[in-house]
């Protein structure tokens, strides 16, 4: 498995739609940091900040908010998921290899534990441009709770690898670029969860104010609901929803690798 | 004897259509075995199903004697090029190469570009494969089969689609491989004339069938000249011909006899046939092209 790593790195090294991925990336780290810092700053005076909950100053966990504010970069990872994944299906190069080994698990594991050092480094450029240029551009820029910031990251790069597990589970099961990119840009943009508005909505009509509600239990819901000022109930319950959809969508790839034939 | 490679009613079915149907073949080491088929009689079914691409949904094989499940690691053993080869078209050739390499763990470079060399595709390393002709991009599909160093390949129509040119240069380098490195070749073709050039033993396929295997002496025989005579007693007539010291015949279609000798002679056949109070319905001479033959046996087959 470790050669089938190397070999995929290797791939992802070579292939041009890492590298123009990974500008974009920071492309979109340079935008949200511009516009966090006119949050900060507030240079018509709106009022932006407080709003915005970015008054008292930059700090390192709020380089995470710059982030869970908007989709973009996970859009980014999504599309990068998707082509990295469906590579050597798309060229055949799957047919040279899958052969190899006994167990046809063990490749689309590794595929996917490639996927996420790819996943990984994209998100490392992404976040270290913006720690980078809070550091350099913000006035007045303190580490901050350190410690918090640390919970709050492996919570973040948990929900990553949930939703690379999805994407690559989409890409898997419809073997097409297209098939991986409809279902992962339908949640990652948003539009999914109009639909699961609409749930919330009936089931807050048929139970009158129930606990918990249908987008709860749904990735982008469960993503939405992370925080730096989440309660540890909150916490607890995103996390396991993510740990589920991580499990369940990596699982379904393997197993659907091992059965089905390679056409 | 020793078979590098067995296959013992191998079936696989996909739905209620028997893609491949109990198809046994026997390859020895050093061979080149052509399965001919027609489009859709089941060869890719078949070498998918040895390439471990695709479970069988019945029988079994062996590589080295052994099943395949028993033994993964013989799996690095065998070469595969199923239909177009698998290739990273943005990629340069040495770099589809060493990803080859690397999925098998290893990391020879010297050795890559050695076997860029030998399918002639020296000094093309750094070219980008959408750049490569499709006779080029067939050779490197052939050089990442070997770069495993397999006892086996298995090529799957690896002329498809080329130019005369490029057939004859695949050919070669088919020979080639066979000779110099001792590999055994699988290989699947519509094509008989161009497997009739390099192959030493056939087998047919048809509607997911082997419904004939034979070795290159015998496919000469079968197509080369021949005196084709209808008696009004075959049996009869098998005799008067023996006492005339004819052996090399064959009765088909328990009607007609194809005699291979003596092929100026059939004067003299029809002759002896009468003084036996025999009748000779028909006779000619034949001459069957390879194709022709090949045409013969699977139209015959065809349902």
């Amino acid at each position: 498995m470790l050669n089938l790593i190397q070999m995929n790195l290797y791939r992802m090294k070579k292939a041009v739609s890492t590298w123009v991925l990974a500008i974009v990336a920071v492309a979109i780290a340079v935008l949200d940091f511009s516009i966090m810092k006119i949050y900060v700053d507030d240079p018509f005076g709106w009022g932006l900040a407080e709003i915005t909950g970015m008054e008292g100053g930059m700090d390192m966990m709020k380089t995470i908010t710059g982030f869970l504010r908007g989709t973009d970069l996970l859009i980014v990872l999504s599309i990068f998921v998707v082509i990295f994944t469906n590579a050597e299906q798309k060229c055949g190069f799957d047919k040279n290899i899958i052969g190899i080994t006994k167990h046809k698990w063990k490749q689309t594991l590794s595929r996917w534990l490639s996927a996420m050092i790819g996943v990984t480094a994209i998100m490392a450029l992404a976040y270290g441009t913006f720690t980078g240029l809070s550091v350099i551009f913000m006035n007045s820029f303190s580490a901050g709770d350190m410690v918090a910031y640390g919970k709050l990251m492996l919570i973040v790069y948990l929900f990553y690898a949930a939703f690379s597990a999805v994407f690559f589970f989409f890409t898997t099961a419809f073997k097409s670029s297209a098939g991986g990119l409809v279902p992962s840009l339908l949640i990652t943009t948003g539009v999914l969860s109009l639909i699961t508005k609409l749930l919330d909505l009936g089931a807050e009509r048929l139970f009158h104010n129930p606990k918990y509600l249908p987008s709860d239990f749904f990735l982008e819901g469960a993503y939405a609901a992370v925080s730096p000022d989440a309660s540890n109930g909150t916490i607890l319950r995103v996390v396991v929803t993510a740990a589920v959809y991580l499990v369940v969508a990596l699982g379904l790839s393997m197993f659907m690798q091992q059965k089905r034939d390679v056409r | 004897m020793e078979y590098i490679l067995e296959t013992d009613n191998l079936t696989k079915r996909y739905g209620n259509i028997n893609a491949v149907d109990h198809v046994s073949i026997h390859v020895k080491r050093g061979e080149i075995y052509g399965l001919i088929g027609r489009n859709g009689a089941g060869k890719t079914t078949f070498f998918k199903m040895l390439a471990g691409l695709s479970k069988p949904t019945a029988g079994q094989f062996s590589i080295f004697g052994e099943p395949p499940e028993n033994t993964p690691k013989l799996r690095d053993r065998i070469g595969v090029l199923i239909e177009s080869p698998g290739l990273f078209y943005t990629m340069s050739a040495i770099n589809n190469m060493k990803i080859q390499a690397l999925s098998l763990g290893m990391n020879d470079d010297e050795y890559l570009h050695e076997l860029l060399n030998d399918v002639g595709l020296g000094g093309m390393e750094k070219m980008k494969v959408k750049k490569l002709s499709m006779g080029m991009r067939q050779r490197l599909g052939i050089a990442m089969s070997l770069v495993g160093r397999p006892d086996i390949l298995l090529l799957d129509e690896p002329i498809n689609g080329l130019d005369p040119q490029g057939i004859v240069e695949i050919r070669e380098l088919i020979e080639r491989l066979s000779k110099e490195r001792n590999i055994t070749i699988l290989i699947s073709s519509h094509i008989l004339e161009e497997l009739s050039k390099i192959a030493t033993r056939y087998g047919i396929i048809h509607n997911g069938q082997l419904i004939d295997e034979f070795t290159h002496q015998e496919l000469l025989k079968r197509c080369s000249e021949r005196i084709e005579i209808r008696p009004s007693d075959p049996t009869k007539a098998c005799t008067v011909l023996e006492q005339m010291g004819i052996t090399e015949y064959k009765v088909v279609d328990q009607s007609v006899i194809q005699i291979f000798e003596r092929l100026t002679d059939s004067g003299d056949i029809v002759l002896e046939l009468a003084k036996n109070n025999i009748k000779t319905l028909s006779i000619a001479v034949k001459n069957e092209a390879l194709e022709d033959y090949f045409l013969s046996i699977t139209g015959g087959a065809k349902k």
